[in-house]
């Protein structure tokens, strides 16, 4: 079953996992680290699977992983963008 | 577009529309029990079942929430009025829920990128479609090698993998 899963699924996972990780070091660094925030890397990690697949199928055939990943990690709408 | 793709945005769906639903319930909830809470008259409690800790504590928070009401008022001990401000938005218990969940899902997300990738790395990408036993043969299986792979072959397996 794992064979069948698409590169643009893993990707877009990483991508909010990435996003995810700079924002919570970022913001304990600066000192503003608060529920909300925690509450939007939650959802940024459900929301990172149709979200980047969507995007991916949007590219041409070559990048999609690389389209998945990238709209995972620097979507626009959030706190810190 | 296979079973797989299918189920996993069913899935990923789902979960937009349990949050969507859970949010909306929790505003409407909160709409109706305040409209109701600001029509009955304010229940009086009694401060003896209070132990001394709760007591401080709600004397403490009283003292900031008269702060805030009066601005301009001279507080007994400024100190505990900022304290009790900051525990009152930085308490354990508004972290602990969000922090939970934050680490669950990073767990499982890990746990299923690792298994995936192992299985991206050791599956031949014709297995199950040419017979041949030459193209099966094992450019992308784990050698049994009397040393692990290091990251170089990782990398070189992954480049290989993704120019095809």
């Amino acid at each position: 079953m794992l064979s069948r899963i698409k590169p643009p699924f893993v990707m877009a996972l990483w991508g909010a996992f990435v996003w995810s990780l700079y924002e919570i070091l970022s913001r304990r660094k600066s000192g503003d680290l608060t529920p909300v925030e925690l509450y939007e890397v939650a959802v940024r990690f459900v929301t990172a699977i149709p979200i980047g697949y969507a995007f991916s199928l949007l590219v041409f055939d070559t990048v999609p992983a690389l389209a998945a990943f990238a709209i995972s990690a620097f979507r626009s709408g959030t706190s810190s963008s | 577009m296979d079973t797989t793709t299918l189920t996993l945005l069913g899935a990923g769906l789902f979960s937009l529309g349990f949050w969507g639903r859970s949010s909306l319930s929790l505003s409407l909830y909160n709409c109706h029990t305040e409209v109701r809470r600001n029509q009955r008259p304010l229940p009086q409690r009694s401060s003896a079942r209070l132990d001394g800790a709760r007591r401080r504590a709600r004397k403490i928070r009283g003292m900031a929430l008269r702060q805030i009401a009066r601005p301009d008022s001279d507080p007994s001990d400024p100190e505990a009025v900022i304290k009790a401000q900051f525990w009152h938005f930085h308490g354990w218990n508004r972290y602990v829920i969000p922090l939970t969940i934050v680490v669950v899902l990073s767990g499982l997300m890990l746990a299923f990128s690792g298994v995936w990738l192992a299985d991206y790395l050791t599956t031949p990408k014709d297995a199950g479609q040419n017979n041949n036993r030459a193209n099966q043969c094992c450019r992308w299986t784990w050698r049994p090698a009397t040393t692990a792979p290091g990251v170089a072959s990782i990398v070189r397996r992954l480049q290989i993998r993704l120019r095809h």
